[in-house]
């Protein structure tokens, strides 16, 4: 009961903590949209061929006349009513649109991030348990050129393979083909919702579609997390109180898992966190391979339309999402190790 | 010291070749970002729409696209531009980081604690989301690719370099400075920093990877380089229309000197930090 109070106070001491990073990313976000670019007004108005005094209402119903601090407190204002802006694209509310896409970025991404610590962490660990055998060496030389492949590439060549040579694949484009019917959104997440409806050719459907970008995107990060797995691992095995273990005869299981494993997996818990805010940035790569309908895509193209507020929505979510990843990293952190207090 | 330093040098290059095949690697490609129009086989922007779509063979190394352009022409030619942005951006901030940060280090409180505040933000960041918005905002020009990557490499130098003459802020050749009448400024910039950069220059080259990397993903998704430019990323974003259709040349080459010029870098990153640093290999 007492870890549990701890581990709460702990999170709610980091949550204040973030709160400064969170202040600076809004105002970020404000200066992105208000200060930087030439005139928002200009977007806003009918066209680029728009009289002057029609620009300046509109200036005046986003209230640009206003002096800067002043603008600032009334997009603080909008941004706690939950009221981002409406976006030209789509002739919605920024909120919407957001709300409507996020759970498949979410889904691709986390399903990413769990083929990446499943196949990662057995590899590190294998790789540690015999230093400088074939095992070792393969590993090391995935986790170097891992590294170097850019994913847009890694994605378009595993759809040449399995979509083009092997025809294992659907076509590339999108979370299910045309001729299947949703299930009624429940969680967002296509795959769960399919179960939950009971339609399993609809699940696998929606899971061959979401096979091949999730792999692209684990592709890139499985790298530097088997790398610290295997460093980490390396260490553990090292220490003395598994060569303790050992000579009391426990299992290998018991010894490798229960004492070495757990030992060893901290940092790769810090490293984790680290990966998934690098796949939040490869998302918009991801995306914008598979055609895959979540909000980076829907960011990137309202960049190159030159509309304005979706881009700053984005922004904010992919920033507040990382504060909440970074809470839970430090969270579990302190599940894995009881002796990391306030 | 200095004939230590190279046997050191010599026994980290006969225990790991790799280094110095990466430093031919980067030689090379700097070779080719130099010569690189004078050495084409064909003008890189001249289309010829009967030779389109052409898999690669003797007379077209890496095959055409779809306007009949040279493939392999292209990617020699990209070379120069996209390591330009690299070096550029990564300079910019290997420059700005290193002053910022050793001044911080040294002065410590106030302006310390609120530029580390700063660079907590930043780097609170999905990074390649940072530098979409900042193009984005700046405008979607090439030189807004260089500013947009220098800054989000940028807090990594600031902490490097502050953490590194932190340390050192209060040892016996700076006093020995400061008591011979020295200014706080002539301190940092003639004492400090030369004892720092070594360990950065490490940090330099395992940035460059990473750096094309970034600027080869923000001309992929089509901001800075525009067509007809021959640059890896807007190639491989070109080549992806083709790509479902069995076009693998167009992405795979591109793919390949990206893999290369990254790897190259990071290997001679590596190496080079297990000859300035033997305690940090891992």
């Amino acid at each position: 009961m007492r870890s549990l109070g701890a581990t709460i106070a702990r999170a709610a001491k980091r949550f204040m903590s973030s709160l400064p990073a969170l202040f600076g990313v809004l105002v970020f976000t404000f200066l992105l949209m208000r200060v930087l670019p030439g005139d928002p007004a200009v977007f806003f108005a009918s066209g680029p061929n728009a009289g002057k005094e029609e620009i300046e209402v509109i200036r005046r119903q986003m209230g640009l006349d206003k002096p800067v601090p002043e603008q600032l407190l009334l997009y603080l204002y909008d941004v706690g009513r939950g009221n981002l802006g409406k976006s030209l694209m789509t002739g919605q509310a920024v909120t919407t649109d957001l709300r409507e896409r996020l759970p498949a970025s979410l889904e691709l991404t986390l399903t990413a991030l769990l083929i990446a610590l499943v196949s990662a962490i057995p590899l590190g660990v294998l790789a540690a348990l015999k230093p400088g055998s074939l095992i070792d060496h393969g590993v090391r030389l995935f986790c170097a050129l891992g590294v170097c492949v850019p994913t847009f590439v890694s994605g378009l060549l595993l759809i040449y393979v399995f979509y083009y040579l092997l025809g294992l694949a659907p076509d590339p484009t999108g979370r299910v083909d045309v001729f299947t019917s949703l299930p009624p959104a429940r969680t967002g997440f296509l795959t769960i919702d399919f179960l939950l409806a009971g339609d399993f050719d609809g699940w696998w459907a929606a899971f061959r579609q979401l096979i091949l970008p999730a792999m692209t995107m684990a592709l890139f990060v499985i790298a530097p997390l088997a790398r610290i797995t295997r460093a980490s691992m390396l260490v553990s095995l090292g220490s003395d109180f598994i060569r303790t273990a050992r000579s009391v005869g426990l299992s290998w299981w018991r010894v490798v898992v229960t004492y070495a494993l757990r030992n060893a997996i901290l940092p790769v818990i810090t490293i984790a966190g680290i990966v998934f805010s690098t796949m939040l940035g490869a998302n918009v790569l991801v995306e914008k391979v598979y055609s895959w309908p979540g909000v980076a895509s829907y960011a990137l193209d309202a960049l190159l339309s030159s509309d304005y507020a979706p881009v700053q929505g984005f922004v904010l979510l992919m920033a507040s999402i990382f504060v909440v990843v970074n809470l839970l990293v430090d969270v579990l952190y302190g599940i894995a190790d009881p002796r990391v207090s306030i | 010291m200095a004939s230590a330093t190279l046997r050191h040098t010599v026994w980290i290059l006969r225990g790991n070749p790799l280094t110095g095949i990466a430093a031919a690697g980067v030689t090379l490609l700097v070779l080719i970002a130099i010569l690189g129009p004078t050495i084409v086989p064909y003008d890189p922007i001249a289309s010829n729409v009967s030779q389109a779509l052409m898999p690669p063979s003797a007379v077209h190394l890496a095959g055409t696209d779809q306007l009949g352009r040279d493939t392999f022409s292209r990617l020699v030619v990209a070379a120069r531009l996209d390591l330009a942005i690299a070096v550029s951006a990564v300079g910019i901030s290997f420059v700005l980081g290193a002053v910022i940060g050793a001044f911080c280090g040294y002065a410590g409180g106030r302006l310390d604690r609120s530029v580390g505040r700063f660079v907590d933000v930043m780097m609170a960041f999905p990074l390649f989301v940072l530098a979409m918005a900042m193009v984005a905002a700046l405008g979607n020009r090439v030189e807004n690719i260089v500013i947009a990557t220098a800054i989000i490499n940028l807090p990594f130098y600031i902490r490097f370099a502050r953490a590194e003459v932190n340390v050192r802020r209060n040892v016996g050749w700076v006093e020995a400075a400061r008591a011979s009448g020295e200014s706080h400024v002539s301190v940092v910039l003639r004492f400090l920093l030369p004892n720092v950069l070594p360990a950065m220059a490490v940090q330099v080259s395992l940035n460059l990877g990473w750096a094309i990397l970034n600027a080869a993903g923000l001309s992929f998704i089509g901001l800075g380089v525009k067509p007809p430019t021959p640059e890896w990323g807007i190639m491989v974003a070109e080549g992806a229309r083709f790509i479902s259709t069995g076009k693998w040349w167009l992405v795979a080459f591109p793919g390949l000197a990206l893999m290369l010029a990254v790897l190259c870098f990071n290997l001679l990153g590596d190496g080079l930090r297990d000859i300035l640093d033997p305690r940090m290999r891992t």
